[in-house]
């Protein structure tokens, strides 16, 4: 309950930091160049006299922001196409799970630069890829959730008590879908916002003035070599401790909503 | 009069009858038994009858009308694992008042308690929960019980005082049941008349 706590706290605070930060330290300031960090500079300037804390701040944020939507967009996607196969008849099924087999047996990276380059690059390229390429693992969750409580007995027996379809729908079938499908949203939030920084990393993605953590990392590997270590360490870290708290996040709901764990 | 007449059916033109022109009446007020051993069709006959299947041939009828599936059937089945028929994400309030609600009365008859209503099903033993599927089952629509194999998984004492209860609520109330069993003795102890499948 701590580390949840802990853990929303913590993305409030890199959001309301992020809307609170003025452009003072993305302007360029030759004066201050390639400073190791101290206490006015948490993570040190860059070889541009920029400050590496803002840019880490404003950028973690908006990858976070393009995973958000990217994720939202995939479960979106996984949910649609899962309750199709489930839904809609044999031929329905085996066209949904031949694209899931087909996606899952294409290299992940190849298909998300193909798809990013694809649509013209920038953060809409990272977006629209990143969507394209995540639904597939969840939309196989839902479908076989659906098949199997579908002919479940209380099911069944609910429509013999006189409950009309619609009401099975929202009372039996949605809720246990609900935390298949939250979880998965939260758990495909860090995948989202790694692969924009990969993309972003190898050049696909955000045009390099927009501080996003990919093109960060990207441009630190380059001064790496010169001693400036400071320039890779800050933002790497801040991304790997951000993803981890999604995944606490996620874990800690998937304990909530799990019936034989949520009265503890 | 709940009546199955001539009931033939198997699951699909390719595999074999599992049972074929089977004729059956139950009055209500009446506690009658169906006997086979395993693998006989017992369940399959008992999801007929409840129009969980539609049979091959013959047909279902309560009081001379064809089974509803559009309100609330008069014929109710307990299945013999109460856990598979019980949504495990739902708390034991929703459960027993998913059909009706239940009135205080019924539920201390079947030793349903106040205090479980805040619990999940897993929480709750094998006997607890049998005893919560009968008064789900037990709506003001329902005229007709078929218990199939509802005790086989309890011990002996706990099988006594579910069948004592329902036994006592059948004298008020009017409800015709049909026990799904291979146990012979607890058909002998319960049932008037004995229906064979073999």
């Amino acid at each position: 309950m701590l580390m949840v706590g802990l853990s929303c706290l913590l993305l409030a605070t890199l959001y309301l930091g992020s809307l609170l930060m003025d452009g003072s330290g993305l302007e360029t300031d030759f004066s201050l160049r390639n400073r190791p960090p101290d206490a006015k500079h948490l993570f040190g300037t860059d070889w541009l006299g920029r400050d590496m804390f803002t840019r880490t701040i404003k950028g973690l944020c908006l990858s976070l922001g393009i995973g958000m939507v990217a994720a939202a967009c995939s479960t979106v996607i996984a949910l649609t196409l899962g309750l199709a196969a489930a839904m809609f008849g044999r031929k329905m099924d085996a066209l949904v799970t031949g694209l899931i087999d087909i996606m899952i047996a294409t290299p992940h990276l190849v298909l998300l630069i193909l798809i990013s380059f694809a649509v013209g690059g920038g953060g809409k390229g990272v977006i629209i890829a990143v969507a394209a390429t995540h639904w597939t693992r969840l939309a196989r969750i839902v479908r076989a959730e659906v098949l199997q409580i579908r002919n479940a007995e209380f099911v069944e027996l609910s429509k013999k008590l006189g409950r009309k379809p619609a009401w099975i729908c929202l009372h039996h079938l949605l809720p246990h879908l609900f935390p298949q499908f939250f979880v998965g949203l939260i758990l495909l939030f860090p995948h989202a916002i790694m692969h924009a920084a990969g993309l972003t990393f190898l050049g696909f993605g955000l045009s390099p003035h927009t501080p996003a953590i990919g093109v960060l990392l990207s441009e630190a590997m380059r001064h790496l070599s010169t001693g400036c270590w400071w320039l890779a360490a800050g933002p790497g870290l801040m991304l790997v401790v951000f993803v981890k708290l999604f995944d606490i996040l996620g874990n800690a709901l998937r304990y909530l909503l799990d019936p034989k764990t949520s009265q503890e | 009069m709940l009546e199955g007449r001539n009931l033939s059916f198997r699951y699909s033109a390719s595999l074999p009858w599992i049972f074929q022109s089977f004729s059956i009446q139950l009055a209500q007020g009446e506690i009658i038994g169906l006997y086979g051993p395993s693998g006989q069709g017992k369940s399959t006959l008992a999801k007929v009858l409840a129009g969980y299947l539609t049979p091959v041939s013959g047909a279902v009828q309560t009081d001379d009308t064809p089974l509803t599936t559009q309100k609330a059937c008069p014929v109710q089945l307990l299945f013999q694992h109460p856990e598979r028929s019980i949504n495990p994400r739902w708390k034991v309030k929703k459960i027993v008042s998913e059909g009706y609600p239940p009135s205080p009365e019924i539920l201390q008859k079947f030793g349903v308690r106040r205090n479980w209503f805040d619990r999940y099903p897993h929480e709750l033993s094998g006997g607890e929960l049998t005893r919560i599927a009968i008064v789900r089952a037990l709506g003001p629509q329902t005229k007709y019980l078929i218990a199939d194999e509802m005790t086989s998984m309890l011990d002996t004492v706990t099988q006594a005082r579910v069948w004592r209860a329902l036994a006592d609520f059948v004298k008020s109330s009017r409800l015709g049941i049909l026990v799904v069993s291979h146990d012979r003795m607890l058909l002998s102890r319960l049932c008037r008349r004995q229906f064979i499948l073999s």
